[in-house]
């Protein structure tokens, strides 16, 4: 932390140059990010285990507590924590640059960990069963809203940072021409970030002032409104960041170069601004709100921001064949394919990942996203399944993909169990799989989301369910046991490589 | 415009400007979606009490 | 690469089978965009396209007396309600039930007025999956046509608190 601000080592790999100052910040938000997924997956392995009908582990209250945590910790904190340490990577290491102001990112820093831990605490102990959503009339202590807000505010610091940066290192020359595409999909990834922030702001601000009694009334349509700005904003950043991720990953893995710059960047810059419209999908099927403001919002105002996920599910492929030919594969149609780098842990997170985010994910994004299919999939299980496919199978299976590589690039450990690390993407990656489709199916049988019961034992009025949902129900349970297995092992091994890796010599090039 | 003379394309120029990027990136969502909405909630009719 | 900083002119036209694949995404994007309007004069089923708010307690007032006036029974302990045809019907999400339960007539089309007078709930019609947000303080107005008859089941499927997972309802449909 004590590092002085101008000391630097040079990449053996890279050629870049990594500054301790921002070395430091990046290794502090990382592994805080890895104790979040931890707690995340924890909670993730009780709320699965409820939902199981077999198993059926904790009480309703429990089981509604501990479903408000596990977002919190696994799509909150986990993400964004990890997030800013990728903002950071690309603003220093890739552009060369010393970091803005470390001492104002490491009060960034310190404001996330307290606000995270600060509602992590109030959901405990019981003061905050509202749900993620925490949707007005429902009521949580305020200390709860605080906490999300300072982790906002934390947030939105760091993006200043992040932005800082970029002008310092324009202003001192450290790259020539245009930023790295990376650099540039991050800074699509900020920009998105800092307006769902400042939705966030608008939001929880009154809320927090709600719960204090200052505020009598909030309109709880409106409260829809402005928290999805927020709330399915920063989903956006994920994608955003995981499309860079993407890239960078096929740099590190294959050699990736980008085929045509013009379209890769058209694409984020359909992203920035489009994909925030995209906060509609949430409110499809609620009152008052005129179809005109949701057919032009939710299709991101002409599908805009899916044509951009099209170009990029172009552009990286492409890119990866383009790059596997120069080397020299170049037998028959698929040998670029066949021999990739498939043993090492980048390329099948890569695939995983672009294949969950994809085909699960994004087609039932754009499916369950139009104006009238939504009313079959509302707030069914088939949303949950949607999501996971984005945000787990896609954004989380890349973050940790990515994870091998800047332990030995940046933290400068050697990898502590390569052959778990290898095996990981793919227990992790096909147990989504199997999860996202089981609880998409699962939903499409109305099986509802955030539900403790779906016997419905206790109701007034009797209803079951199709015997297959319940089926469908046990198959999800056990994709995502797999899932939680690969996550466990991703856990290991990125504590124990970070803590116990071997230090790797100032010059050796060894990337995994 | 670089030593050679040859001219930068200005979509080029256009997308290295992030701030400009960052104001539009802002500017939409928040009319589009933000301020449009609000506007539809907050202009919408009250129901009387008259069964 | 694209970690790299890319060559000075980076802005060049894409090649053939780039610009093929944007073709087909555009058309593809155009093509989603349209159903969407489109439905709403062609298509059966579309959310609720009449705005309007109403405070939870003069919804609770006015679902009162619809139930009231209409009620022909009770079931374990819930009104059941049959409205003449064509009827305007409220139906109440609290916690934790739907009220009243209702019985309707195939092929009669009423207005339904949805709405809560508590926390935020989930309308999910069962086994038709059908489902609507209904928010407190505003009405979710929809003209609904039951096409079949039989009995159908309304659960909630937004959070509204501890028993949230016991919220039932019910609709019956007859000839």
């Amino acid at each position: 932390m004590a590092a002085n601000a101008l000391e630097f080592r040079t990449c053996p790999i890279t050629g870049k140059k990594v500054y301790a100052t921002a070395q430091n910040l990046i290794w502090a938000n990382a592994v805080t990010a890895v104790v979040f997924i931890l707690v995340g997956g924890l909670a993730a392995l009780l709320v699965l285990l409820t939902r199981w009908p077999a198993v059926h582990l904790l009480s309703p209250d429990l089981f509604y507590r501990i479903l408000t945590l596990h977002p919190i910790a696994a799509l909150v904190a986990w993400i964004i924590f990890f997030e800013v340490a990728g903002l950071y990577f690309g603003c220093t290491v890739l552009l060369n640059s010393r970091i803005a102001a470390p001492k104002v990112a490491w009060l960034a820093y310190f404001l996330m960990l307290v606000g995270a831990a600060l509602v992590a605490v109030e959901i405990l102990i019981g003061n905050a069963d509202v749900m993620f959503t925490s949707y007005i009339p429902l009521q949580a202590s305020p200390l709860y809203y605080l906490g999300v807000i300072l982790f906002a505010v934390g947030a939105l610091v760091a993006c200043g940072i992040f932005f800082g940066t970029l002008a310092i290192a324009k202003a001192e020359k450290t790259y020539e021409g245009s930023l790295p595409l990376v650099t540039f999909g991050l800074s699509a990834a900020a920009i998105i970030a800092v307006w769902t922030l400042a939705s966030g702001a608008i939001i929880y601000i009154p809320t927090f002032l709600w719960s204090l009694g200052v505020i009598k009334n909030i309109d709880a349509a409106m409260y829809r409104l402005i928290f999805w700005g927020f709330g399915h904003a920063s989903q956006q950043i994920n994608v955003t960041a995981m499309v860079s991720v993407w890239y960078l990953l096929g740099v590190l893995t294959v050699g990736l170069k980008p085929v045509n710059e013009k379209v890769c960047r058209s694409a984020f810059v359909l992203y920035i601004f489009f994909i925030n419209l995209a906060s509609e999908h949430h409110l499809l099927t609620d009152p008052t709100l005129s179809p005109a403001h949701k057919i032009a919002n939710t299709s991101y105002f002409i599908y805009m921001a899916a044509l951009a996920s099209m170009i990029h599910a172009l552009a990286i492929p492409m890119a990866v064949e383009v790059a596997q030919r120069k080397k020299g594969y170049t037998k028959g149609i698929f040998e670029w394919l066949t021999k990739a780098p498939w043993g090492e842990p980048g390329f099948p997170a890569l695939v995983f990942s672009l294949f969950i985010f994809g085909f699960i994910g994004g087609i039932t994004g754009i499916v369950n996203g139009t104006e009238q299919l939504s009313i079959k999939s509302h707030n069914t299980w088939a949303m949950t399944g949607h999501f996971h496919g984005t945000v787990v199978g896609g954004t989380t299976l890349a973050f940790m993909g990515l994870t091998y590589y800047l332990i030995p690039l940046v933290f400068r450990r050697e990898i502590i169990g390569k052959k778990w690390a290898t095996a990981q993407p793919y227990i992790y990656g096909i147990g989504l799989i199997i999860f996202t489709l089981s609880m998409i199916a699962a939903g499409t049988l109305g099986v509802p989301r955030r539900h403790w019961d779906i016997t419905f034992a206790d109701s007034i009025i009797p209803f079951s369910f199709d015997p297959t949902a319940i089926l469908l129900v046990t198959l999800t349970a056990l994709g995502g046991l797999t899932a939680i297995v690969g996550g466990a092992i991703y856990v290991g091994v990125a504590v124990l490589s970070v803590f116990f890796g071997r230090k790797l010599a100032p010059n050796e090039a060894k990337l995994i | 415009m670089n030593e050679e003379g040859k001219k930068i394309s200005a979509w080029q120029l256009f997308f290295d400007d992030i701030s400009m990027l960052f104001l539009i990136g802002l500017v939409i969502p928040t009319i589009l979606y933000l301020l449009w909405g609000v506007m539809e909630y907050a202009n919408a009719p009250i129901a009387s009490i008259t069964p | 690469m694209a970690i790299t900083s890319p060559e000075t002119y980076w802005w060049k036209p894409a090649d053939k089978e780039e610009k093929l694949w944007i073709t087909i995404a555009i058309v593809w994007c155009l093509i989603l965009f349209t159903m969407m309007p489109l439905w709403h004069i062609v298509g059966g089923q579309n959310p609720s396209v009449e705005p309007l708010k109403i405070r939870p307690k003069d919804y609770e007032k006015i679902s009162d007396a619809f139930i009231e006036k209409y009620k022909i029974g009770e079931e374990s302990g819930i009104p059941v309600v049959k409205p003449p045809d064509g009827a305007d019907v409220y139906l109440r999400g609290q916690m934790w039930n739907w009220m009243p339960i209702l019985e309707l007539k195939k092929g009669v089309n009423y207005k339904f007025h949805i709405s809560s007078i508590d926390l935020m709930h989930g309308f999910s019609l069962q086994p038709l999956v059908m489902n609507f947000q209904i928010v407190p303080g505003h009405d979710n107005i929809l003209n609904i046509t039951p096409t079949s008859s039989g009995t159908f089941h309304i659960i909630c499927n937004e959070f509204c608190g501890i028993n949230h997972h016991t919220m039932v309802g019910k609709i019956v449909v007859k000839d």
